[in-house]
């Protein structure tokens, strides 16, 4: 049985979270952002290859 | 390797490369539109469970007419595939919304996936969310192959998170 490790608050800040890493991640692809900024900032992308 | 690049151009109408940064998936369509795809490990939004943020981005100018394009679909699908089959991985996605757009996306992605569903036997299982209260709209979603072996375990764990979004 799964046990929840959040609280509304906590669940809502992290999906505010992936938003915003997602939009910081579109500013890197799109050239407004470097690839160094987005490590500084704790967004890692897989290694793909 | 997470994705395995020689395999999904095997049978993907677009051709897939890598990126410089080597964590970019990169591939443009007739129409010269680039495509982006990145996927993020997230070990703290389910407890003891690791699943990869899925972000795909298009350079498809914002006011410009939209044309719908069924190989991005493909294409899309033959690296979630991919991805997918190996080790049960799990994605998750949230739709950007700093356009307003973000229910569109949402509408469009699962139309990939219905469509999917009558190609073939039900390949993915997809669970999406909505949601918009407390200054936060958004829309997401965690996407799965049938036969993950770990697919209950993720659906609960989906489950009794968006239980707490219904708290008042």
């Amino acid at each position: 049985m799964y046990e929840s490790v959040h609280t509304k608050e906590s669940l809502l800040a992290h999906i505010r979270k992936m938003l915003d890493d997602k939009a910081k991640w579109m500013e890197y692809v799109e050239g407004k952002r470097s690839y160094e900024s987005l490590k500084e900032e704790g967004i890692i992308l897989e290694k793909l290859g | 390797m997470i994705v395995d690049i020689a395999e999904v151009n095997r049978n993907s109408p677009y051709k897939i490369s890598l990126g410089s940064d080597g964590e970019t998936f990169t591939f443009s369509t007739d129409n010269g539109i680039d495509y982006k795809v990145s996927f993020m490990r997230d070990d703290s939004l389910f407890k003891g469970l690791v699943v990869r943020r899925f972000s795909l981005y298009s350079d498809w100018a914002k006011g410009e007419r939209h044309i719908y394009d069924p190989l991005v679909r493909e294409t899309v699908f033959q690296i979630l595939g991919n991805f997918l089959s190996r080790d049960n991985q799990v994605l998750v996605y949230v739709c950007n919304n700093d356009d307003g757009l973000h229910r569109y996306r949402d509408k469009l992605f699962g139309s990939w996936f219905s469509q999917a569903d009558k190609l073939a036997e039900k390949q993915f299982v997809r669970r999406a969310i909505e949601y918009s209260a407390e200054g936060i709209s958004f829309y997401a979603g965690l996407v799965c192959r049938s036969d993950n072996n770990l697919k209950e375990l993720y659906l609960e764990a989906l489950y009794q998170e968006m239980q707490l979004l219904e708290d008042k």
